[in-house]
């Protein structure tokens, strides 16, 4: 059995009067094993952002379901839905997220605190984290006091701390430069090599070509897919260059 | 055509901010009511012309004097709230292209619909309202034929005036705000990032000595002449020490609560307490403010309500019986004449006497050396050296005492009976009492329970301890007079005559003002009326609780709105803060539990503040109240307790209020 599950999902947005209906996600379907590194690409306006906002559990879809080792996050209560994502799911956003109130430490330390553990614990889970991540000497600083590429890793031990099932990163490339970029990307691989199951959506080709296995999306369906296997960095890159291409000119064939 | 492009504009304007605008224009209309409604009492014939109307002629300015001054700075406070939250909107309007002079004509109209809605609303409110207000003022002085009420075209130009000068002056302050800035500014107003407070160690200890000291002058003092000086001291060290806790003191202890790990990291203590630490940054001055008026309004209303409550207590107290007819004697022989002009105009105005008492005294200030040991201050006057050992002394003769107290006491020569409620005394057996170069000593029969009348002696108990000699015969009450004149202290025997009539209130105060024009040569005699005493109280106390309560609703409402802007625009600031959160897994609930120790920290620290404020000065100020009126601790207790739950109530509802708003900008919308 995979680790997360797509199946027929479908997203219609309406807007407040009900006159107009936007369908962002048509029918999407796909599987993401244990362990696997997925890129999912797509044009703005393709539905990336609205499937992972659906992946994430932060939005309904309006049909389909979505199964995370085998449990349907669509159907867990609104109640129960912030403890389950805060257990089974670790977050990377592009602006970092971090809050200026609180040290690197304790922006870490914020999923385990909304989850009621105890300080000991706490500090025995940050420390392999954080000398992993090189971040251990920025601890007590706070996010205004230190780069993009430290605030990043700092929201990825955010997102690691909790030893979730699943990281969705959403951009976590797009407000970092070059050398960040790539100290983030090396990143991702490490911790995937651990075992660490992730799924980024990304514009960026040079990000993707990390990945194990890109998605297509365009109009709200699953339009392609690459596996990397074999290939280098860089025939991954020339491949998905080309895949885009196709998506941007000669992709009509579905209308 | 363009003009009417901008009045549009200015009036789509205020329909989209009505989240900022409504409160604004709310306060406005509710000053512009109150307002008119206090000049328009000012303006009144009918008040004018009332009698004894001087008292409360006199305190109406000082009411609108303080809600001008109010008024001014809370239209002016909010408005920099609502220009502030607007800031990125109109430098939104700036890139767009509209220039500053077209920006400026556009908030022109919006200053312009805002004083209209203002002004006219307030005005038809406050002529709805101030018959009631009239009605009220009247009720609470107690008079017995009320005035004509009538509305005059002065007040309303008056408050019409008033206002326009206050929103043309902020009108141009917004001008020049927008003047001095550039868009780009503009468009990111509030997001500046906000580096954490740093810990004021020397500060917060200030503070706390402040705060110490403060409270302990308050504690300990003693009497209530002492009172009156430490007083003022207490009050200066207690509002240093507020700022400086509220400002270095807050944040010192959110740090260190900060320091202790477990008690840190726990879902409710981890996001108040760094949030706190930002909130105080920011809030702090604001909030010692709100703290220390709050607390001289809630002080102000509950001693005159207590003042007011207690009028019955204090006429009964000064004046027990109708008339009171009080003749300072040179000579012990001129009781006789004073006796027989009271008759004699009693008779003019076919007066049945009741209740007759007629009493000699002597009252005076001595200093009390222990053991039983009195000596008359000397010549120079009442002044008290020492508060702690002045005592005032009352004394009468034995047959007197017993006919006013229908009492049957007997006593030998060189005995005293007294009474007292100064506990130094207790367990003597002797007095001594030494005037001038003589010294009288007296063996203690006995002591008095509270006697049946008071002789004078509780105008003086609030002020100093009070001791009442019961001497065997008018002899000894001539022989102490006489050693005081000789010591060169003009001491007044005293000769008081009280009595209830059957007469009308009209014909007692005609009765009471023939009486007070006896004219005797060795003797001044003044006459007192317990109807006379009742009106006058009832202006001065009813007066001062009516400019109290005006004062401290205007203060509460503006007070209330203040914390409530405060509250919304960080709500606004807050709102990414929030959004992270519930990424990063924070439930609605956690989000909801969150705004709301936050929004309620905020709203009662400073009431909180005050309420032990009050509770720690509530002993020496019911001291200082007492020298003024018969006011009982139990009342004056109660007063302060419902004046601080009416507080709390609105208060509360406010902050309900509040909490929702900020909850609903925070909400990330699914």
């Amino acid at each position: 059995m995979s680790l997360l599950e797509v199946r027929n999902v479908k997203k219609v947005y309406t807007t407040r009067l009900g006159a107009n209906q936007v369908q962002a996600l048509s029918n999407v379907n796909f599987s993401v094993e244990d362990g696997e590194y997925v890129a999912i690409m797509g044009e703005s306006g393709s539905g990336k952002t609205t499937l992972l906002n659906i992946l994430a559990a932060l939005d309904r879809p309006t049909a389909g379901e979505i199964l995370l080792n085998g449990k349907n996050t669509v159907e867990i209560k609104n109640k129960e839905l912030s403890a389950f994502r805060r257990t089974n799911l670790g977050f990377v956003f592009q602006d970092f997220n971090l809050l200026d109130t609180f040290s690197l430490k304790d922006n870490i330390f914020l999923p385990l605190v909304l989850s009621g553990e105890q300080y000991p614990q706490m500090m025995q889970k940050l420390e392999p984290i954080a000398k992993k991540l090189e971040i251990t000497h920025l601890l007590e600083k706070y996010p205004y006091e230190v780069s993009g590429g430290q605030k990043q890793r700092a929201a990825v031990a955010r997102a690691l701390i909790t030893q979730p099932q699943l990281i969705l990163a959403d951009e976590p490339t797009g407000a970092l430069d070059s050398r960040s970029t790539d100290q983030l990307l090396d990143l991702f691989q490490s911790i995937n090599e651990d075992g660490q199951t992730i799924v980024m959506v990304t514009h960026s080709t040079k990000a993707a070509s990390r990945a194990k296995r890109v998605l297509f999306i365009k109009d709200g369906e699953v339009f392609h897919q690459i596996y990397k296997a074999n290939m280098s960095d860089e025939e991954m890159y020339a491949k998905i260059s080309a895949a885009l291409t196709v998506l941007a000119t000669g992709g009509e064939q579905g209308e | 055509m363009n003009s009417l492009f901008y009045a549009k504009m200015a009036v789509s304007n205020i329909r989209k901010n009505k989240k900022e605008f409504f409160p604004y224009i709310i306060m406005g209309i509710f000053s512009v009511m109150m307002y008119y409604m206090m000049v328009s009492l000012m303006n009144n014939d009918g008040i004018r012309k009332m009698p004894y109307s001087d008292n409360i002629l006199a305190l109406l300015p000082i009411g609108l004097w303080v809600a001008r001054i109010f008024i001014v700075v809370f239209l002016f406070y909010i408005n920099s709230f609502l220009m502030k939250q607007r800031l990125k909107e109109i430098g939104l309007y700036n890139i767009l292209g509209m220039e500053k002079r077209h920006i400026a004509v556009m908030m022109f109209f919006e200053n312009v619909f805002v004083f209209i809605t203002v002004f006219v609303s307030g005005m038809i409110l406050g002529m709805v309202f101030s018959k009631l207000m009239f009605l009220i003022l009247m009720k609470m002085i107690a008079v017995s034929s009320v005035p004509k009420f009538q509305m005059e075209m002065t007040s309303v130009f008056m408050t019409g005036g008033y206002f326009l000068a206050i929103y043309f002056v902020t009108f141009l302050y917004n001008l020049c705000k927008i003047h001095l800035s550039n868009p780009v500014e503009l468009l990111h107003g509030t997001e500046a990032g906000e580096k954490e407070p740093k810990t004021k160690i020397l500060m917060t200890l200030i503070g706390l000595c402040c705060i110490g000291f403060g409270y302990y002058f308050a504690l300990t003092t003693k009497s209530p002449m002492a009172a009156m000086n430490t007083f003022f001291i207490a009050v200066i060290l207690v509002v240093i020490g507020t700022y400086a806790l509220f400002t270095a003191g807050s944040i010192a202890l959110l740090k260190l609560m900060r320091k202790n790990k477990h008690f840190y990291y726990r879902t409710g203590h981890f996001f108040s307490i760094s949030g706190m630490i930002y909130r105080m940054k920011q809030n702090a001055a604001g909030l010692a403010n709100i703290c220390i008026l709050s607390t001289m309004v809630l002080i102000s209303i509950s001693t005159t309500v207590s003042l007011y409550a207690g009028i019955q207590t204090t006429i009964a107290a000064r004046s027990p019986k109708e008339i009171d007819v009080t003749a300072n004697l040179s000579d012990y022989e001129d009781t006789a004449a004073v006796d027989e002009e009271i008759a004699k105009i009693n008779e003019a105005h076919q007066v049945t006497v009741k209740d007759y008492t007629a009493v000699h005294s002597m009252g005076m200030i001595t200093a009390y050396g222990g053991d039983g040991k009195y000596t008359l201050a000397d010549g120079k006057g009442l002044v008290i050296a020492d508060e702690k050992q002045g005592v005032y002394m009352e004394v009468i003769s034995l047959d007197e005492y017993n006919t006013v107290c229908h009492t049957g006491e007997t006593l030998k020569d060189g005995e005293v009976l007294l009474y007292t409620q100064n506990k130094e005394l207790k367990g003597q057996t002797s007095i001594q009492m030494q005037i001038g170069t003589a010294v009288n000593d007296y063996q203690i029969a006995s002591y008095l329970p509270e006697p049946e009348m008071d002789f004078g002696l509780q105008a003086y108990s609030g002020a100093v301890k009070c001791l009442l000699v019961v001497v065997p015969g008018k002899e000894d009450v001539q022989k102490w007079w006489q050693q005081a004149l000789e010591a060169g202290n003009m001491q007044n025997l005293q000769y008081c005559v009280q009595y209830n009539t059957n007469l009308s209130k009209q014909e007692s105060l005609k009765l009471t003002e023939d009486l007070y024009r006896i004219d005797i040569e060795s003797a001044y005699v003044e006459a007192e009326n317990s109807y006379e005493m009742a009106e006058q109280l009832y202006q001065i106390y009813g007066g001062l609780l009516f400019v109290g309560l005006f004062i401290g609703i205007l203060f509460l409402m503006a007070t209330a709105l203040i914390i409530y802007y405060k509250q919304i625009s960080e709500g606004y600031q807050d709102k990414k803060r929030f959004e992270i959160m519930q990424n990063v897994g924070m439930s609605l609930t956690e989000v909801k539990k969150t705004i709301r120790s936050q929004v309620l920290m905020v709203f009662f620290l400073p009431l909180v503040a005050a309420g032990i404020h009050i509770a720690v000065s509530f002993r020496i100020i019911q001291m200082m109240v007492r020298m003024l009126a018969m006011g009982e601790t139990k009342l004056f207790g109660m007063c302060t307790l419902i004046t601080l739950g009416i507080f709390c109530v609105i208060y509360g509802l406010v902050y309900a209020f509040t909490a929702k708003s900020y909850y609903n900008i925070v909400r990330v919308k699914a």
